[in-house]
């Protein structure tokens, strides 16, 4: 962990923004599991408009970084995949706005 | 502010796209047109039990529709979805207002029964009855448009609310029974609206190529 030079303390509160979020695709596939309860992965896709694969690999950062977790249900007798934001993800969305709109709204015109 | 606003529509888009291929519009269009077809065949001179029974079946096979096509057709291309509690408790609303609809037709209907070997003149005016049914459908409809966020229901309501006052101008006008007119027209525009919207689904939505076995990523 490297000491701020002096004057860099204004800067901070950018080099803190959560990394994870700070990417378009998974801020889209965050900010919609936090409006909503839980969706499928094909809900996902149409609303966001990635690809399956895109998808999939933001998906799988999402799940390691703990923001998102996966619920097997049964619909009729076919397994069904729903996702949904954990607690940990919802708070850390909830920071990451909070320290966007900090950062953003500190800037000079 | 403008964070809480575009979440805010990002899920009312979400919730948009429930209505998205014009399934509802279909089966409400149906609904209107089994009433329509029962005019007819009483019309035609079916016994009213035969009516009923067909009106019955036609009812049911209008449910069957709305429930294969979102899940044969809707979900496998739109996905799934479930809401927040906030959806949850606007749809709850919407129980309560049908729940009071049928309370007050029921009411109105009791009231009338009882009432029928002395009814006061005001209610055998011409444009009680007709103004009652509109009146009701616009209220229950638009409150429905209101709390699912769904404007095509404001359309849907005013063509239920037309086929009565239609059928009892016709009977003053023409003087002939054309009740499967006055429900089939706002019927049919119902289903030309709803079988737009889902051709248009069908067309935006193809069934997305799987990379992932079922739905699993």
């Amino acid at each position: 962990m490297t000491t701020p030079k002096a004057g860099s303390e204004n800067l901070q509160p950018i080099a803190d923004i959560d990394r994870i979020i700070h990417e378009p695709a998974r801020f889209m596939i965050l900010a919609l599991l936090y409006v909503v309860e839980s969706a499928d992965f094909t809900f996902l896709m149409r609303q966001t408009g990635l690809t399956w694969g895109n998808l999939s690999s933001h998906m799988t950062k999402l799940e390691e970084a703990g923001y998102i977790e996966v619920e097997k249900e049964f619909v009729g007798r076919k397994p069904h995949t729903m996702l949904h934001l954990t607690d940990q993800g919802r708070a850390a969305f909830r920071e990451y706005r909070q320290s966007m709109k900090q950062v953003l709204d500190d800037l000079p015109d | 502010m403008s964070q809480n606003i575009s979440l805010k529509e990002l899920e009312r888009k979400a919730w948009r796209s429930v209505f998205q291929d014009g399934l509802w519009d279909i089966y409400l269009g149906l609904l209107l047109l089994a009433m329509a077809i029962w005019a007819l065949l009483s019309d035609v001179g079916f016994s009213e039990s035969l009516g009923m029974a067909i009106f019955i079946g036609l009812e049911v096979l209008a449910m069957l529709v709305l429930w294969a096509g979102k899940k044969i057709i809707t979900v496998p291309r739109m996905g799934r979805v479930k809401f927040g509690p906030k959806r949850k408790a606007k749809l709850n609303w919407v129980r309560v207002v049908l729940f009071i609809s049928v309370l007050m037709g029921a009411g109105v209907f009791l009231a009338a029964l009882a009432m029928r070997s002395n009814r006061p003149e005001w209610l055998n005016a011409a444009f009680f009855f007709p103004a009652a049914w509109m009146v009701n459908t616009m209220v229950v409809f638009s409150l429905g448009a209101y709390f699912l966020d769904f404007n095509r229901l404001y359309l849907i309501g005013v063509m239920y609310a037309l086929p009565v006052p239609l059928d009892i101008m016709f009977r003053k006008l023409a003087d002939i029974d054309l009740s499967f007119i006055a429900f089939g027209i706002p019927a049919a525009v119902i289903l030309i609206v709803g079988l737009v919207v889902f051709v248009r689904f069908l067309r935006d939505y193809p069934i997305p190529a799987e990379e992932g076995g079922d739905d699993n990523p």
